[in-house]
């Protein structure tokens, strides 16, 4: 019996392989297909990096964290077989959120970057753009007004940057914009500042859900704006004893005036939801 | 007793560099002692007193222990540099070594045109490799020591006595260094980024650390989950990892060459692996006994055995002795290998209970020794003892040769192409899944360790 099986052996493990294989297959065709979107606030530490994923099957990934951090956190959002993204969405070339992208480009097919054309002496920058060029990404710098179709029948309109800013403060030309599918709309902030916070007052920002700015620190989230938001929900996405003692006392206490849910990223990890297009509910 | 002799010099030596280590006798006091023995040595022959022979050996090899460390510990920084350090300074050289690259930083070993070697802590872009010829230019100084670790001598162990903390590094050329050293980590990288591309985290750099060693980019978590239950040693290339190898390797070439053919071939690709995987002592440790047991003919023999893990660590602390006492990663593995060889013939009837199928009663038994041997160190160095390290290794580690196998398979095949590496790479997820989730379904028990 045990020769019968050592001469077999090799046989049975490449049969069991292929097995395996068909049935991963079958499991993936009923498992991911839906009609819902599905919004990820990854927990990435200090940094933000939030995936979408379409009932169209399309993901966009919007910023990547301060480090590699973001890889491990996509597997858990993703199923393990894709290796593609189409489309990155960068705020601002700040540390905290490109930094995690440039591992993100190197792994996985990314046909579009979106970013404000913003520069920035930072080496994780400079990184990003060489593989941009390296891999003819498609690069496009996004301005108010534009509406990124994300298929499925999601989209999102591009707030902010309204003009150019030609300043050494990288949040003054910050990608703000709300993705909306179906009824449900998630306003994403990126590290909006009040300055920017007071141009897009007067726009449709009534969303169910906000990516609270500049992980919670006090020069966002001001009190006028939260009121036009009235969000349902709220996620800070914050990395735990950051230096910077984010999310700051004052912000909390206002968020936890007006909004009935806060998720935290560093008290819960991944804050991960799906909308339907009329609900959004809290996986 | 002449047969004891090479026993009592291997002793005698690491007995003599262990003691320096500690007590700084000079060379003076060595001299006397070798003189002495000689001495006695000669009267031995005289009277035919087997006892006092052996003891002059043993005093002999103790006398070129200590020389042996008092020269490596002289060394230091050299006579060009000595007088700038704690300056602001501009030096050139070429990375020497792989970068080790951490979560927000990454760390070059500088070798100057002096010969000095100088730890560069850096930030993680842009990313340089080894050969790169570099201008630096920061604050040079001694490393700190922390609290609890001995951070300073642990990196003298390796001649570096300076270190520059994020200083301005501009590339000025590249090809310094060894060119097969270059050309293998080349390769290596290739593999790794094949392994990125076709695999999700953290099950990319599992695979990477398990195959070729590549710790760097393993989430600490995960090492973390690793620790706890005692299966890191899988992850850091321990000497059952390269013993695969080193034997899939053998009969692969085995089957078609002739034997003096394959044998040559056989030790050449021991080494050159060794150099791909970061020639860490625990690697090299391996390495040597793979090579001589593979010479030998007869993997598994122990007298072989005995034989192969002394002459690796004669020779291993003969190169560099301070690895005695301040490479923990060779202690353990030396140890380990120790309990493999001694301890498991006594242990083999507490594991009679386990199934023979798979291996499982081998790996037990192997788990079983290994830990036991290796106990004393790591409480002194963790606190820590897991109690459930015998069920964690069991269930590991009867699937880790097929894990390398399809693991590396896929890392090679999404070098020509990713979509060539898709049934292997399927296979090598599923079961380094497995392998991460008994890592951390058992470290997630509590009590599953305990703390001092």
């Amino acid at each position: 019996m045990r020769k019968f099986f050592e001469k077999y052996q090799p046989r049975y493990i490449f049969l069991g392989s292929l097995f395996l294989a068909a049935a991963v297959v079958w499991f993936a065709v009923f498992h991911f297909e839906n009609d819902r979107l599905v919004v990820a606030f990854l927990n990435v530490g200090q940094g933000d990096a939030i995936l979408i994923n379409t009932s169209g099957d399309q993901q966009i990934l919007i910023d990547g964290g301060p480090n590699k951090q973001v890889l491990a956190e996509l597997s858990k959002v993703m199923p393990f077989y894709d290796r593609s993204i189409d489309a990155i969405i960068l705020t601002h070339p700040h540390q905290d959120h490109v930094g995690g992208l440039v591992e993100v480009l190197k792994r996985y097919d990314v046909d579009f970057v979106f970013d404000s054309g913003d520069g920035a002496s930072l080496a994780e920058f400079a990184e990003f753009n060489k593989l941009i060029k390296e891999k003819n990404m498609k690069e496009v710098k996004v301005r108010r007004g534009m509406r990124i179709l994300l298929g499925g029948g999601a989209y999102f309109d591009v707030l902010l940057p309204d003009v150019f800013l030609d300043s050494e403060n990288q949040h003054q030309n910050m990608v703000v914009g709300r993705l909306t599918y179906g009824n449900t709309c998630f306003l994403l902030t990126g590290d909006m500042e009040r300055e920017q916070e007071f141009k897009i007052l007067n726009d449709d920002i009534d969303c169910d859900v906000l990516k609270v700015g500049h992980h919670g620190s006090k020069t966002s989230s001001s009190e006028s704006f939260l009121k036009a938001v009235s969000p349902e929900i709220a996620v800070i996405q914050v990395g735990a004893k950051n230096r910077y003692g984010h999310p700051y006392q004052a912000v909390l206490e206002r968020l936890s005036a007006s909004v009935a849910q806060v998720f935290r990223t560093d008290v819960s990890g991944a804050v991960i939801m799906e909308s339907d297009g009329r609900d959004i509910i809290v996986k | 007793m002449r047969r004891a002799f090479p026993a009592l010099i291997i002793f005698g030596f690491a007995l003599g560099v262990f003691s320096e280590s500690f007590f700084a006798f000079g060379w003076p006091f060595a001299l006397l002692i070798i003189i002495v023995s000689v001495f006695l040595y000669i009267f031995s022959r005289f009277k035919e007193v087997g006892v006092l022979a052996a003891i002059s050996v043993l005093l002999f090899s103790f006398g070129f222990g200590i020389l042996r460390y008092e020269i490596k510990d002289n060394a230091s920084v050299s006579s060009e540099l000595q007088p700038i350090v704690g300056q602001k300074v501009l030096l050139e050289g070429f990375v020497s070594d792989e970068p080790d690259e951490r979560e927000n930083s990454t760390r070059l070993i500088l070798k100057t045109n002096d010969g000095d070697k100088i730890l560069l802590v850096t930030n993680r872009y842009p990313e340089f490799s080894y050969g790169d010829i570099l201008e630096v230019s920061g604050a040079l100084k001694e490393p700190d020591s922390f609290s609890d670790f001995d951070y300073k001598a642990y990196l003298a162990k390796d001649d570096i006595f300076l270190e520059m903390v994020f200083p301005e590094i501009e590339k000025v050329g590249s090809g310094g260094g060894s060119k097969i050293k270059s050309a293998l980590l080349e390769i290596k990288k290739k593999y790794l980024s094949g392994l990125a591309r076709v695999l999700p985290e953290p099950n990319a750099s599992f695979i990477g650390g398990l195959t070729v060693g590549a710790r760097k980019s393993m989430p600490s978590d995960i090492l973390e989950n690793f620790r706890k239950v005692g299966v890191i040693h899988i992850v850091v290339l321990s000497g059952y990892n390269i013993t695969i190898i080193a034997r899939a390797f053998a009969g692969a070439l085995g089957s078609f060459l002739p034997r003096i053919l394959s044998a040559f071939f056989g030790v050449a690709g021991i080494i050159l692996f060794a150099i791909l995987a970061g020639a860490s002592a625990t690697v090299i440790r391996a390495s040597i006994m793979a090579a001589i047991l593979y010479l030998a003919g007869s993997a598994g023999r122990v007298y072989q055995a005995k034989i192969a893990l002394f002459a690796a660590g004669f020779l291993m602390i003969l190169y560099n002795p301070k690895i005695l006492r301040f490479d923990l990663g060779f202690q353990l593995s030396f140890l380990a290998a120790l309990g493999l060889i001694y301890l498991s013939p006594h242990f083999a009837r507490f594991v009679k209970w386990l199934p023979q199928r798979f291996k499982i009663r081998e790996y037990g038994l192997a788990t079983l020794s290994a830990q036991i041997a290796v106990l004393p160190l790591l409480l002194q160095n963790t606190n820590s003892i897991s109690l459930l390290t015998l069920p964690a290794n069991l269930l590991i580690l009867i699937f880790v040769p097929i894990t390398m196998f399809f693991g590396a398979l896929s890392g090679v095949s999404a070098w020509v192409h990713p979509w060539l590496a898709v049934p292997f790479s399927w296979v090598a997820y599923f079961l380094s899944s497995y392998e991460l989730m008994v890592a951390s379904f058992f470290a997630n028990i509590p009590f599953s360790s305990i703390n001092f």
